[in-house]
């Protein structure tokens, strides 16, 4: 059935090395580490230079007047520069010693409306100075005679421990909300990540198929290898080019993350779960090959490069729809809908990465979905060869339903 | 005797559309064969049948004495008629690929592949990219890769199709060198001359069905003289219109018919007293064969 390994094994060379030969894959493959590379040690100088220049005055101060007094009981707030009046406050704004002004008026406490005077252009909501000037206001409408404690639970009432309680109504604590974000994390990115690697193997197979049938070389290739040697070869030579090119981004996302999370304290909670990791790998591999013998097929049964890349878009959007769904599928990993999508082999991959991102209990199932598409990808490989051996011959024609029915039915 | 090539009862539908009906022929080891027919008779069909790259719907197909398409091919050359190389690739890697799928191993593949560019004027071009060729050069290649792996059996579909007489006359030089070292050649094709030129043994085919099939002067001889070529100081007017001879003066073609047979024709110069230096009948030509053939099939239909 798989022909002779030799020639599978020539193919998978000559593939894999062509591969990484073209320029495309070299600039996609090193393109993208680099402008890692760039985030991580060319932003923050950017940054510092903006913001670090001593030439350059400071402008972290808020400016405000108070008409009715809610603030008079506070202590001095470093960055916080009571002013006398709006001419003063305005002439500040316009002189870059203060980045905002807020106006109270006498009637605050009644209305809650306050007069914000900024400069420049920007969406305010991007702007941190309201929220900053939030907590002032809180501090400032909290009596005075609250103890310091008080008026932290007033602006920070709680920091909540999560606990998640089994079917036998016992309880486990799963940290707190950031940790599970700090887990849930990974498994999303990856997800986005094995997607997009799945993609680009399976395209560069469509490519592959429809330029040899496109060149006229196929007929030398069928005469020299059986259609599953040439498949399984293609297959595999191209999909290790895709895995060294995720191996390479997660060499270099790893680098980078270390080097964000030393100068961000909120990411160090981030974890890289083991099972996640081998998740990863396993469904690369399964997702890949069932991405790909539909690609290969396609690409056997298209008449040009175009044509193939725009059929092949149905048999990608199934695979991102975990994806759209991740707001459905994350908060509820064991729901009907999670479970249904773990065992179809087009969604499986990224439908069971946002499982594990949401928690899932199920891990067996997670398991069983990477069997299911395993087997469904052998399953396809052996089905996309006959396409494959029926369609290459028909140069400029298209593979009708019945052909490719034919060419199923029709022994190899 | 061994087979290079035996195929019996071939049969090959597309759809409701018979392609090959029910041909059989066989090639002895050694030998250069000729597989003749008109456009769109079934020749490149019969080829792609016999390597197993399209499946017969009946008959019975052996290469190189008894074994299937898949046991002969990597002993097996194959020029397919629909010319195509990896275009984005190197001229010199894409043969070390050839050759490597072929049984050779990587770096004899890639110095054999050289060797050949350089026999036939291509070594310069080895770290070309494939779409830098001309259309000529690129099917100089894949004939070259045809070759590469000293096969036994070297099967060309319309091998001169589209190439300067140079380069032709360099395909037929290497194709006699390998037939020199006991490989045997069939190729397909409409051109007469390069048959009667190079094979010993023909087939033709047309409208799906073989017309003819065996050695070449045989099937020459049993058609009879069709002409008389007489050379003389003057030609008598009771004789129907001769062709003048190309060539040579006073040599002329007489067309042999019912009305007119060698003997009328030596009884009319005899009777006239007219001293003739050459009279010699002349066998039909290969081409006079083949519009014959394709011409009663055709009014057969």
């Amino acid at each position: 059935m798989f022909g002779k390994t030799d020639d599978a094994r020539i193919i998978f060379e000559e593939e894999f090395s062509r591969q990484l030969r073209r320029t495309s894959w070299r600039v996609f493959t090193f393109g993208v580490p680099i402008i890692m590379l760039l985030i991580t040690y060319v932003a923050p100088l950017v940054i510092d230079n903006f913001t670090d220049d001593d030439s350059t005055p400071k402008i972290e101060s808020i400016g405000y007047v108070d008409h009715s007094g809610v603030t008079d009981s506070l202590a001095e707030i470093p960055g916080l520069l009571r002013m006398s009046g709006l001419d003063v406050g305005t002439q500040a704004l316009a002189d870059d010693e203060i980045r905002a002004f807020f106006v109270i008026p006498e009637d605050y406490v009644e209305t809650g409306s306050v007069d914000w005077y900024r400069r420049g252009s920007g969406l305010a909501a991007e702007d941190s100075s309201g929220d900053a000037f939030f907590n002032v206001l809180r501090m400032g409408v909290a009596d005075s005679g609250l103890s310091e404690i008080e008026v932290a639970r007033i602006l920070q009432p709680a920091t909540y421990s999560l606990f998640k309680v089994d079917e036998l109504g016992r309880p486990d604590s799963s940290g707190s909300i950031n940790d599970e974000i700090a887990q849930a994390a990974p498994a999303f990115v990856f997800a986005l990540l094995l997607l997009f690697s799945i993609f680009v193997g399976s395209g560069s197979l469509l490519q592959s198929v429809t330029e040899e049938k496109e060149n006229r070389m196929i007929e030398m290739l069928v005469t020299s290898a059986s259609s599953m040697s040439i498949m399984l070869g293609k297959i595999l030579g191209l999909g290790a080019a895709g895995l060294l090119q995720i191996a390479i981004w997660l060499a270099a996302a790893a680098f980078a993350v270390t080097q964000i999370s030393s100068q961000f304290s909120e990411l160090a909670s981030l974890t890289l779960d083991p099972l996640l990791m081998v998740l990863l790998v396993a469904y690369y591999f399964a997702g890949y090959f069932v991405f790909a013998a539909f690609m290969a097929s396609i690409g056997a049964a298209s008449t040009s490069v175009r044509e193939a890349s725009q059929i092949s878009a149905i048999v990608m959007i199934p695979g991102v729809v975990p994806i759209y769904l991740s707001a459905l599928i994350i908060p509820n990993p064991d729901g009907g809908l999670a479970r249904v999508l773990t065992f179809f082999p087009l969604t499986s991959a990224t439908a069971s990465m946002m499982r594990v991102a949401g928690g899932t209990e199920k891990t067996y199932e997670i398991f069983l979905g990477l069997l299911t598409t395993a087997l469904a990808g052998v399953f396809l490989l052996w089905l996309s060869a006959r396409v494959f051996r029926a369609g290459l011959l028909l140069y400029g024609q298209r593979m009708g339903v019945r052909t490719v029915w034919k060419a199923l039915r029709q022994a190899d | 005797m061994t087979y290079a090539l035996e195929i019996e009862g071939l049969t090959k539908r597309f759809g409701d559309k018979t392609v090959v009906d029910d041909v059989s022929f066989s090639v002895q080891q050694g030998e250069v064969f000729g597989f003749l027919g008109p456009n769109g008779s079934g020749k490149t069909t019969t080829i792609r049948t016999s390597l197993g790259i399209l499946h017969q719907d009946a008959g019975e197909i052996r290469l190189l004495d008894g074994l299937t398409a898949a046991e002969a091919m990597p002993r097996v050359g194959y020029l397919p008629e629909e010319r195509g190389l990896l275009r984005k690739e190197k001229v010199s890697n894409v043969l070390r690929y050839l050759g490597r799928l072929r049984g050779l191993e990587k770096a004899e593949a890639y110095d054999r592949g050289l060797e050949l560019l350089h026999r036939v004027g291509l070594y310069e071009h080895r770290d070309k990219k494939v779409e830098g060729l001309s259309r000529g050069m690129t099917q100089l290649v894949q004939f070259v890769a045809s070759l590469i792996h000293h096969p036994e059996l070297i099967i060309l579909d319309e091998p001169f199709s589209g190439l300067d007489p140079l380069n032709v006359q360099l395909m037929k030089e290497m194709l006699a060198a390998e037939q020199q070292r006991g490989a045997t050649i069939i190729f397909s094709t409409h051109v007469m001359s390069d048959v009667e030129e190079m094979c010993e043994q023909v087939a033709l085919i047309a409208d799906s069905r073989l017309l003819l099939f065996g050695e070449l002067a045989e099937i020459r001889r049993s058609r009879g003289a069709n002409a008389v070529v007489v050379e003389a100081p003057e030609h008598p007017d009771s004789l129907p219109t001769a062709q003048k001879h190309a060539g040579k003066a006073g040599q002329v073609e007489y067309r042999l018919s019912d009305e007119l047979s060698p003997e009328a024709i030596l009884s009319a110069y005899s009777s006239t007293g007219i001293v003739l230096s050459r009279f010699e009948q002349v066998m039909p030509s290969l081409n006079d064969i083949f519009i014959e053939e394709v011409s009663n099939v055709r009014q057969n239909r």
